[in-house]
């Protein structure tokens, strides 16, 4: 599979299986509390060993798409991302290490969510992601180009669940542009309509 | 029309009666009449429901009585409302005559009304430092009150979860709610001094993941005021419509 740039998240290492580039990191943080003396103090703790992002790049009438998920359950489809010296650039953010694709400066943004299936937190954390996604699609936050960093792919097994399988997914955030059926691979198509 | 006394009227003949039980309990006094050859109805409670006080006190005696059906009652099976028809279905056709005197102490409309409000500006308001405490109260408190708290607290959320347009924070608020309504099952347990030791363990589990919960949500929450992110500005910059899949869809307006 082609490669894309990181240019945020150090991932300890990539490996490559059935055409999808797992980014390992070994431990995704979350918000958990500890008790001393009795009282609680909220603090950032691991909630996940291993973490393994995947990046998807799909090649439909010659223009690259990328995918990815949100905590297993929601697919993030790029489909209209900025391209650099041919590849699509991709940002970890901190803590959860969710992949964002920077895409072009006139990119929309739609979702599809599933709300039954969401926890409280899980709901909590799909809005922050929407909206940090509707603050960089409307411009007004900026997310910079500082390095684009190549990385070594390495093949590798990757645990069942953390496979990154789109029919698992039954919510969806989109960012580029309005997803047509003719321009959206088959397997994003069938869990846009699903 | 006063509060003192509510009257649910299931008469059974005279013959039909085996045994009258009066009981006392801390929501009020009732009476049962165990239908001869019966002796599975042996065992129910009747919880009023805080907001339902209010809802009968508006009425007049004669309409109350044909309201019957807005009180809960609790038996051996899962909570059934007390619907005429479904009611004789469900028991069999038992009949019996409850009568509860509700302590005015217990019923103060005017301080569970505002309970209830003020609590349903602060779960709006996503003011989890000020629900925390709150939940963390049903673990020290005695079991009744306990339920009491938990029962205005899941009314709140019920109350939250129909009164905002987000449909995060309603899929948000229903979560929780249905976490304070598995803290009400287990309060019941207590009450009826089913597994009392096995339920209390549960009950501290279960009140730790609510808040648990409760700070992840906090603490999420916090990412919006640091990332600069006004979430219910944010929000209406989105049409948002039902799917027919049952999904939601948000697009943003300035999409086009």
């Amino acid at each position: 599979m082609e490669k894309v740039w990181i240019n945020k998240g150090n991932p300890r290492q990539v490996i490559e299986k059935d055409d999808v580039h797992y980014f390992y990191f070994p431990v995704e943080l979350g918000i958990g509390k500890i008790r001393i003396l009795g009282v609680e103090i909220p603090l950032p703790l691991p909630i996940k060993f291993p973490d393994y992002e995947p990046i998807k790049l799909f090649k439909l009438n010659g223009k690259t798409q990328v995918a990815s998920r949100f905590h297993y359950q929601i697919l993030t489809y790029f489909n209209y991302p900025k391209i650099v010296r041919n590849r699509a650039i991709v940002d970890f953010t901190l803590g959860s290490h969710s992949p964002y694709v920077h895409s072009e400066d006139n990119s929309r943004l739609g979702t599809k969510i599933a709300m039954e299936r969401l926890g409280a937190v899980e709901a909590q954390f799909a809005r922050l992601l929407i909206l940090i996604c509707q603050e960089i699609v409307s411009g007004r936050k900026k997310i910079k180009i500082e390095s684009l960093n190549n990385y070594d792919v390495e093949r590798g097994e990757i645990p069942d669940e953390a496979m990154f399988e789109l029919r698992k997914c039954h919510s969806v955030i989109w960012v580029g542009t309005f997803p047509e059926k003719r321009d959206t691979p088959a397997e994003v198509w069938h869990v846009l309509k699903s | 029309m006063t509060l003192d006394k509510l009257l649910l009227k299931y008469k059974p003949s005279e013959e039909d009666v085996q045994e009258t039980t009066t009981r006392k309990s801390l929501v009020g006094k009732w009476t049962s009449y165990r239908k001869r050859s019966s002796l599975t109805d042996s065992k129910f409670r009747i919880i009023p429901e805080d907001d339902r006080f209010d809802y009968v006190r508006k009425r007049s005696f004669k309409s109350f009585v044909r309201e019957y059906h807005d009180f809960a009652l609790q038996t051996e099976t899962p909570k059934i409302l007390l619907d005429k028809d479904r009611f004789f279905e469900r028991q069999g056709g038992y009949h019996w005559e409850i009568v509860l005197t509700i302590p005015r102490k217990l019923v103060d409309l005017h301080r569970i009304s505002q309970n209830t409000e003020f609590l349903v500006k602060k779960i709006c308001e996503e003011n989890y430092a000020y629900l925390i405490p709150e939940i963390d109260r049903l673990k020290h408190l005695d079991d009744e009150s306990a339920l009491r708290l938990a029962s205005t607290i899941e009314q709140s959320f019920n109350i939250s979860k129909l009164e905002v347009d987000d449909p995060f924070q309603k899929r948000i608020f229903e979560d929780l709610q249905w976490g304070m309504i598995e803290i009400k099952k287990i309060l019941y347990c207590i009450i009826d001094k089913e597994n009392v030791e096995k339920a209390r363990n549960k009950l501290t589990k279960t009140v730790d993941d609510l808040e648990s919960k409760m700070l992840a949500l906090e603490e999420i929450k916090k990412a919006f005021g640091r990332l600069g992110i006004d979430e219910k500005t944010a929000l209406k910059e989105f049409a948002v419509r039902k799917l027919p899949d049952g999904r939601v869809e948000l697009v943003w307006k300035k999409s086009g």
